[in-house]
């Protein structure tokens, strides 16, 4: 188990580098000179030089990667050149609106999808498994920024339940919530059930119901437990699509979260606080990714070495 | 596989199909889009690109079926149009994905060690960037744009592709007639081209109809986020980011293209499951 | 029977859910204005930032030595009272007994401090080109008075010093924080500075200590809602209660609505389509009248507008400003598609292939159009307007949109490949000298000077100079005239509106009194 996941723990580290090589890569794409795009109006070719020492610019490919995994293992992410703060700070600040965002959505989608899969997958063909089935397809078809703009024209405008947006408590959180976890409930509802019918045809179901057992036993107990893995890899990838959803809902409700950071520095052209905020990102979800495959060892023992 | 067999085989698959009504349904939904954009122009009641500022924000009626946006443009008409941008860049980036996908995958999976390995690895990279995120990155760097969303799309599809390639051949690769070609003294080539890529067309051909639904989604993010195409050229996603300034006194600007991409989205969805199930009916989802 | 109890297992709670969510409810409004407006500020320093969204926080925080209120009169602020002593000499006589937020005393030497950080320091603040340059030196005389020194008799000067951006700051502040000053400003101002949350809103308190008397609200807060439809669907749920920057589409429902008051006054910024002249063939001057002639400004005033927003002048002063001479732009390039026609086919441009394009020697008329964005009020709806009506006339125009900051920036870097952009100016000191002067002297282009158009007029570069260093006043009038007579007809820009400070709020603000300078945001009247 250990070794399992210690051999886990090392292949992550390619990727991460990966991930940061392709990052700074993308620095040389840029067309035109960053240093010049960035200072616009200040750009006299002494502040170009500056800010080009500044930004690695100057130097080879290599050595301004190595400094870049350098510094990132310091928790130095860089300047923002628009900000003028350090792009960690900004990211500090920012982070916890968006995992609390993410947190409350992913919640939602368990809360849902877990319990609704289940079900319908006893009943295949049952109208309730139709309209479900109709639903999440739905659900997943829809833009999510367009869902959060009918949200808001709905419970904001028309009912004035809930405000348009900004930061604040539940009330606040409720319709951004709700928006980022549409696009995902849709999704994970289909695996669930899919996954729960794969199991329930299996013969220690039929063994378990011939035993006896109370169907809510047999559905909750025996086959969603052993048809949680593809449901724990889904909801892996999922909190990679709630990553880019919340800079979109974000951007919809005014949330002040890492999404309307990422905005920001999109617009600005902010290539440092780009760079970090990709970074952080990706590592984070290489991160959930880890855990997702260690889950899979602690949900069915079996499975763990390869 | 005895020709026979081959026909047999095509012949189960498209009754299954057919016999799926909501792949029917899906199938039909994505050939009145394809149909829309290609013949937009002739179908198309007005101009979109024709402002008409007096008659701002019409809601529909019986000259603008769909009513008008915030400069008077005909709404069903941008939409329309809309459509042909939205096919085209989708498309595209697909295209670019199963270009590359399938060839490292062909590659990874056919020599499989060392060279699989590394191919794989990088795929894991790319992989390992959060959804949207990498398409931002490349198209903020390299600028707003037609080709760099393509570009950006597309790159963010090689690895699934490449990843399912890879595990359609390793599934048959050891096969017989694989040996036997190899032992004939079949090029690697050679054997990728004729024997093994028919074989990975059906899982490709089933992704492809999927993606097209995420590739959709993607491109209007993008959009959404000022990322995209400049205007005028009507694009759903522009029309709902624009329209939301208006969204108390004319709901009907921002909305109704959403429903446009919803719909699209949910042809190929509903398209790329008939397929899957069509292919494989154990697989009931 | 199972799947019924199941269901209602998790159906219910999620519905008890739902009704507390809605149940807690919000704000009370205990002497809290709460503000919303496009976007946030860059930084609090006035130094860094000399645009609406950071002024109109920090001119609440700082003040300057003396103000313009909102009928444009001289009020003296820090200073109680000033005198000419000579053609280059100002002397301020100032208040004593104010304190700083931080509680050290205000001296004539926080006023010298403020003045070399921002004229001399390094790097200038943005603001020492807009009119402050022929300051050459502060000297403080004693405790409570200081001398103002120009190198040459500058009869602006005095408008300068009203500028809200030479408010005085607190040096002891400025040390403490250092680089990071522009996120913790002090001043001597009503209001207080108390956290600022990026892109989301920024707290100011109420100044117990303020010289005037403390001011009647206790806390106010900026937020930010960039979509105009939200600010105004936040002002309608209670949730703020005053929208800057009001959407046009719903000015007439909240004007029918008892519960909101619009507040608004003739403002002093011009929006423009600005010709960037060192790029052909806007550099041609036909070419220049026929864009003039195929702007329809009617059109985009009554429907992209609304009312929010007057017609404009051919000046890019306003009739308020000290100065200014012009007449109804739509008199001198009335909407004219024919014309400009005309225009284009007289210089060159004629639509041979029948696409509706015009061409000259086999290449089309293409521009490319790098417009303001999320900064003016309707900026990139118009840019599209115009795109769609030059297309009318045979002009192709291709739009670059960046983001404001990034586009400002772009516009004011000394290369600038784009033939048209989009701009609002705003003559802050409401002298004819501060616009004429920085905008159309051939030689300050950008970087340095803010001549974007690349105008070069030597005429007009000698009167503008000459108006510098007069003092006569009705005398500088005459000569601005001729200068504005000359710069209307070589047409660098197409004026397209002139703003209207306008707010929107519910109807228990009182005392708000809009300024024709969008910056000067004056709080300190306010109250429920």
């Amino acid at each position: 188990m250990f070794a399992y996941f210690l051999r886990r723990l090392l292949l992550m580290i390619p990727v991460i580098l990966g991930v940061i090589l392709v990052v700074t890569a993308t620095l040389d794409f840029i067309p035109g000179d960053p240093a010049e795009l960035l200072l616009g109006q200040f750009a006299t070719p002494e502040s170009i030089q500056t800010l080009r020492h500044e930004l690695n610019l100057d130097q080879p490919f290599f050595v301004r990667y190595l400094r870049y995994v350098g510094d990132l293992f310091c928790g130095n992410l860089g300047q923002s050149i628009t900000l003028k703060r350090a792009v960690s700070e900004e990211i500090m600040e920012t982070l916890p609106a968006t995992l609390e965002l993410t947190g409350v959505s992913m919640l939602l989608v368990l809360v849902v999808s877990i319990p609704l899969g289940t079900i319908v997958a006893a009943k295949p063909n049952s109208v309730l498994d139709n309209i479900v089935r109709l639903f999440s397809l739905a659900g997943l078809s829809m833009p999510v920024f367009w869902t959060g703009i009918v949200l808001v024209l709905f419970f904001s405008l028309n009912f004035r339940l809930f405000p348009v947006g900004g930061y604040g408590g539940l009330r606040h959180l409720f319709l951004p919530a709700v928006t980022l976890a549409s696009a995902s409930i849709g999704m994970v509802t289909r695996m669930v059930r899919s996954s729960v019918m794969e199991v329930l045809r299996e013969e220690y179901i039929t063994s378990a119901r011939a035993k006896g057992l109370k169907e809510w036993t047999v559905l909750f107990k025996h086959a969603l437990r052993n048809g949680l893995i593809p449901v724990v890899t889904v909801l892996g990838s999922q909190v990679g699509q709630m990553m880019g959803g919340a800079i979109l809902t974000e951007s919809v409700f005014a949330w002040p979260g890492l999404g309307r950071l990422t905005v920001h520095a999109i617009f600005r052209r902010d290539f440092v606080l780009i760079q970090g905020v990709v970074v952080v990102l990706a590592l984070i979800y290489v991160l959930v990714n880890l855990l997702v495959d260690l889950s899979y060892a602690l949900i069915n023992p079996r499975i763990s070495y390869q | 596989m005895s020709r026979q067999t081959k026909a047999g085989n095509r012949r189960r698959v498209l009754r299954r199909f057919l016999r799926n009504r909501l792949a029917i349904i899906g199938m039909v939904i994505v050939a009145i889009y394809i149909f829309i954009a290609i013949f937009a122009p002739l179908i198309s009641p007005m101009d979109p690109l024709k402002q008409n500022l007096s008659d701002k924000r019409i809601p529909p009626n019986k000259t603008h079926l769909l009513g008008t946006d915030q400069f008077g443009r005909d709404i069903l008409s941008r939409i329309l149009y809309g459509t042909q941008y939205a096919l085209l860049v989708s498309s595209m980036s697909i295209l670019l994905s199963i270009v590359f996908g399938t060839l490292f995958g062909l590659i990874a999976g056919y020599f499989g060690g060392v060279i699989d390995e590394v191919i794989m690895r990088i795929m894991d990279i790319f992989l390992a960037f959060p959804y949207l995120l990498l398409a931002i990155l490349i198209v903020s760097a390299l600028g707003p744009g037609i080709w760099n969303t393509i570009l950006a799309i597309g790159i963010w599809g090689v690895p699934i592709f490449a990843r399912q390639t890879r595990g359609a051949v390793i599934a048959i690769r050891d096969r017989e007639f694989i040996q036997a070609a190899r032992a004939i003294g079949n090029r690697a080539i050679r054997i990728m081209a004729i024997h093994l890529f028919p074989n990975i067309i059906p899982p490709i051909v089933v992704y492809a109809a999927l993606y097209m639904g995420y590739a959709i989604l993607m491109e209007s993010a993008l959009t959404f986020l000022g990322l995209g195409i400049q205007p005028p050229t009507p694009s759903w996603a522009e029309m709902i980011a624009s329209g939301r300034n208006y969204v108390v006194v004319a709901p009907h600007i921002a909305t109704i293209p959403g429903l446009a991409i919803m719909l699209a989205t949910l042809g190929f969805n509903l398209l790329g499951d008939g397929l899957r199930d069509a292919l494989d009916p154990r697989r009931s989802v | 029977m199972t799947n019924r109890r199941l269901f209602s297992c998790f159906v219910i709670p999620l519905l008890v859910l739902t009704a507390l969510t809605i149940v807690c409810f919000g704000s009370a409004r205990d002497n809290t204005l709460v503000i919303a407006r496009p976007s946030d500020a860059i930084s609090l320093d006035s130094n860094q930032e000399t645009t609406a969204p950071g002024a109109w926080v920090y001119s609440n925080i700082i003040e300057p030595l003396i103000i313009l209120n909102p009928d444009m009169e001289l009020q003296a602020r820090l200073a109680t009272s000033w005198e000419f002593l000579s053609d280059t000499t100002l002397r301020f006589y100032l208040r004593k007994g104010v304190t700083f937020h931080d509680g050290t005393p205000f001296t004539a030497e926080a006023v010298k401090f403020t003045f070399d950080r921002a004229l001399f320091g390094e790097p200038r603040a943005n603001w020492a080109s807009l009119g402050a340059d022929p300051i050459t030196e502060i000297k403080v005389i004693d405790d409570y008075t200081v001398d103002i020194i120009t190198g040459n008799p500058y009869g602006p000067i005095l408008s300068t010093m009203a500028m809200v951006y030479t408010g005085i700051v607190s040096p002891a502040a400025v040390e403490k924080y250092g680089d990071e000053y522009g996120r913790h400003p002090v001043g001597t101002g009503p209001f207080k500075f108390e956290e600022w949350r990026t892109r989301d809103h920024i707290t100011l308190v109420a100044n117990e200590n303020y010289w005037r008397g403390r001011p009647a609200l206790d806390k106010v807060i900026f937020r930010v809602i960039p979509e105009e439809g939200s600010r105004m669907l936040s002002l309608q749920t209670g949730e703020v209660d005053l929208v800057l920057k009001p959407s046009p589409a719903e000015l007439p429902a909240f004007a029918a609505d008892p519960a909101f008051n619009i507040e608004e006054t003739n403002g002093l910024r011009i929006f423009y389509l600005e010709f960037n002249l060192s790029q052909p063939p806007v550099d041609d001057i036909r070419v220049r009248h026929a864009i003039a002639y195929a702007i329809d400004k009617a059109s985009i005033l009554e429907n992209i507008l609304e009312g929010a927003a007057s017609p404009t002048k051919t000046s890019l002063l306003a009739p308020g400003v000290f100065g200014f001479y012009g007449w109804d732009t739509e008199e001198m390039y009335p909407y004219d598609k024919q014309k400009a026609i005309e225009l284009l086919n007289k210089a060159g441009w004629t639509d041979e292939d029948g696409n509706g394009f015009v061409e000259k020697n086999g290449e089309e008329l293409v521009l490319s159009f790098m417009p303001a964005k999320g900064r003016y009020l309707k900026d990139i709806e118009i840019a599209e307007a115009i795109q769609a009506q030059l297309r009318e006339v045979g002009i192709r125009v291709k739009l670059v949109i960046f983001e404001w900051a990034t586009a400002f920036s772009k516009s004011r870097s000394a290369e600038l490949p784009y033939h048209l952009l989009s701009f609002g100016w705003v003559t802050t000191n409401a002298d004819a000298d501060y616009t004429l002067h920085s905008m159309f002297i051939s030689e300050l282009t950008p970087p340095t000077g803010w001549n974007s158009f690349r105008y070069v007029n030597t005429e007009v570069d000698r009167l503008v100079k000459l108006g510098r260093v007069t003092v006569d006043q009705d005398e500088r009038k005459e000569i601005y005239a001729r200068a504005q007579v000359l710069i209307a007809v070589d047409c660098p820009f197409v004026p397209i509106y002139t703003t209207k400070e306008m707010a929107v709020l519910s109807k228990d603000v009182q005392d708000l009194r809009m300024h024709p300078v969008e910056y000067n945001l004056d709080l300190y009247p306010v109250h429920y």
